[in-house]
């Protein structure tokens, strides 16, 4: 790639089949792009991807789109294609430590938006965030960044009375024990 | 990344199955506390104590909430006691137990254990003076554990060391008679002791360890008896070798998360980290059993021919497990079966499917020995000698550690029902089928021999 490079943040939301991934991909390659960023998930039978990638040359939006869509005449698909500008991506300047939050328990409405909105008065970013049933309980696991400055004890006692309207049991735990409970490899490697 | 399943896995076991953090346990070298006043002896012990230990409970709560693990005890081990009475008295020996348990009590820490004394081999002055003194010490300290070694492999068993300690512990017994004899619950005896032992009463600072180090006790028989409820609901006629298959996993598991947590406050205290160790310690509380995994594993009255095949494996996979989950793995690490200290155990005793013989058999494939036994108080302090030379000696002759903690109960029999509460536990005296008839071997005093160690069929 050339010493410049242009980045694009794309995505693509349509019905579940096989081939999707090897469309978008053959679409943008075939554009110039090369596709550096990945993530992808099914939920609700849709397919939902986002790929960054970047380009030589600077590329019209929604000409690039527009190629994209080309490729899914087919289907009914959403897509949107970003510029990727790293000085609009606001950092916070704090240390943080990565978290995995549970709740287990009976589902009802309003779980997602008292947690969302303890947390963002927190200031604990929430990465990602996912529920799914098994038998009848709901069961959210998400990946929260805590800033190391928080008490906590404090965060945990809070975020206990913030769910404590719903019938669920939830937990904050650094993502750790997690790691060392279920991969192989010394100990020291994920406390250093 | 970690998958969604690892993550619900690792919660069940910590929120469901009592996984936790049995002890963090600090061991502390008291030798350059040796005064020729022990006074000034005392005065060191306390200081060095407050200066490694102060933020030990601290460090462990953080931890705690930081990884939602329960760190259920936080105790201290220290370097033998009997190094610190050479040249004393009994009157000395309890200002220095005094010291130890004022000073437990000032870090915050419920037991402490090393008024030890190494005796294999012979009996030095200040290990005389620390065991006659061991009925008074018991009785007059809340914290303060003992234990005293009687027997290694390579040295045989000290017969004569044996003869004081069966009088010591009916004496301490007796000493505590308004506790039904608790004090010998704090007093335990071993061949091969382990120098690195985190769990209590047995823990000390071996002579080969740093001047403070950190050692872990993971427990969790909750979480193995659930792994294998699991499996048998998914494939009931799994067999034993499966079943050891999936002990192992387990165990590898539980014991990451102990070497976790005691990597970490050693690293947080500035000292050394030792072990994890990975022993399958049950409480009275149902659901945290080792004998609900003997039930689990298809022994349905435990006690029944079979029990110590099953011991024996569990022991093996636990063991297996630990090893690959960690190259720090060390005291006793296998199952515990104490006996007053688990529901199941103490109602096989109680149903009488659960004799002290069978549990001699037992504890040659358990990770430790005869350990919680009640007595009847008017057992002969020769009889509990008889009881402790066959323990050594399974312990000698199989190259492990055996620990006998046997407490008679003052004033009551055979079959009595005796509660100690909280995690000492409850449960029925029992009697060797014999209860005479050994006195003259014992009496004879002297020491058995070290065991050959070639011709080894």
């Amino acid at each position: 790639m050339a010493e410049k490079t242009y980045r694009y943040i794309i995505t693509l939301i349509l019905p579940d089949r096989i081939g999707i991934l090897k469309d978008i991909t053959t679409a943008v390659a075939d554009a110039a792009g090369n596709i550096d960023a990945i993530s992808q998930t099914i939920l609700a039978d849709y397919f939902t991807v986002t790929l960054t990638s970047s380009f030589e040359k600077k590329q019209d939006k929604e000409l690039l789109k527009q190629t994209i869509c080309d490729s899914f005449t087919k289907d009914v698909a959403s897509v949107i294609v970003l510029e990727h500008n790293a000085s609009s991506i606001k950092k916070a300047n704090t240390r943080v430590e990565r978290y995995i939050v549970t709740l287990i328990g009976r589902d009802s409405p309003g779980i997602i938006k008292a947690i969302t909105t303890y947390f963002a008065a927190k200031n604990v970013n929430i990465e990602d965030w996912s529920i799914k049933y098994e038998k009848a309980q709901v069961i959210h696991i998400g990946e929260v960044t805590i800033p190391s400055q928080l008490d906590l004890k404090q965060i945990q006692a809070e975020f206990a009375a913030a769910i404590s309207q719903f019938e669920l049991k939830g937990t904050i735990q650094n993502e750790i024990i997690f790691r060392v409970t279920n991969e192989v490899g010394s100990i020291r490697n994920f406390i250093t | 990344m970690i998958r969604q399943t690892e993550i619900l896995s690792t919660v069940r076991m910590l929120q469901d199955e009592n996984l936790d953090v049995r002890t963090v346990t600090m061991g502390i070298n008291l030798l350059d506390c040796a005064d020729s006043d022990i006074k000034n002896t005392a005065v060191k012990v306390k200081a060095k104590i407050m200066l490694k230990a102060g933020n030990l409970v601290r460090t462990c709560e953080e931890l705690s909430t930081k990884y939602g693990i329960n760190v259920v005890n936080k105790r201290l081990s220290v370097s033998p006691a009997s190094n610190l009475l050479e040249g004393k008295t009994k009157s000395d020996a309890l200002v220095l137990a005094h010291a130890l348990d004022d000073a437990a009590a000032a870090v915050g820490i419920d037991l402490i254990g090393g008024f030890s004394a190494l005796v294999q081999k012979g009996i030095t002055p200040g290990e005389r003076v620390l065991m006659e003194s061991l009925p008074e010490v018991l009785s007059n300290t809340q914290r303060l554990c003992s234990s005293i070694n009687v027997a290694t492999t390579k040295a045989g068993i000290n017969v004569d060391a044996v003869k004081i300690v069966g009088d010591i512990i009916k004496k301490t017994a007796n000493a505590t008679s308004s506790d039904l004899g608790f004090g010998a619950a704090k007093l335990v005896v071993f061949a091969n002791i382990p120098e690195d032992s985190p769990f209590m009463a047995g823990a000390y600072t071996g002579s080969g360890e740093p001047d403070c180090v950190i050692n872990v006790g993971v427990s969790g028989p909750g979480v193995v008896k659930r792994a294998i409820d699991r499996l048998l609901e998914k494939y009931p006629d799994s067999s034993l070798d499966e079943i050891a298959e999936e002990v192992k996993h387990t165990a590898f598991r539980v014991t990451r998360t102990g070497e976790l947590i005691g990597r970490e406050v050693a690293e947080r205290l500035g000292v050394q980290f030792g072990v994890v160790d990975l022993s399958l310690a049950p409480t009275p509380k149902v659901g945290d059993s080792i004998g609900e995994i003997y039930q689990a594993m298809g022994i349905k009255n435990i006690g029944a021919p079979g029990t110590t095949a099953a011991v024996a494996l569990l022991n093996d996979a636990v063991k297996k497990g630990g090893a690959f989950a960690s190259s720090s793995v060390g005291g006793l690490s296998g199952a515990f079966i104490p006996v007053m200290e688990d529901h199941a155990l103490a109602q096989a005793v109680e149903n009488g499917y659960l004799t002290l013989e069978k549990l001699e058999a037992m504890t040659a494939v358990c990770s430790v020995g005869l350990d919680m036994i009640l007595l009847p108080g008017d057992i002969q302090a020769e009889t509990i000698c008889g009881i402790i030379l066959d323990e050594a000696a399974i312990g000698v002759s199989s190259r492990k550690t055996t620990g006998i903690r046997v407490i008679p109960v003052p004033g009551k029999k055979h079959g009595e029902y005796v509660d100690f509460g909280g995690l000492f536990g409850s449960g029925t005296i029992m009697a060797p089928n014999c209860m005479d008839g050994s006195e003259i071997f014992v009496n004879r005093g002297g020491h058995i021999p070290a065991p050959i160690q070639s011709l080894t069929n």
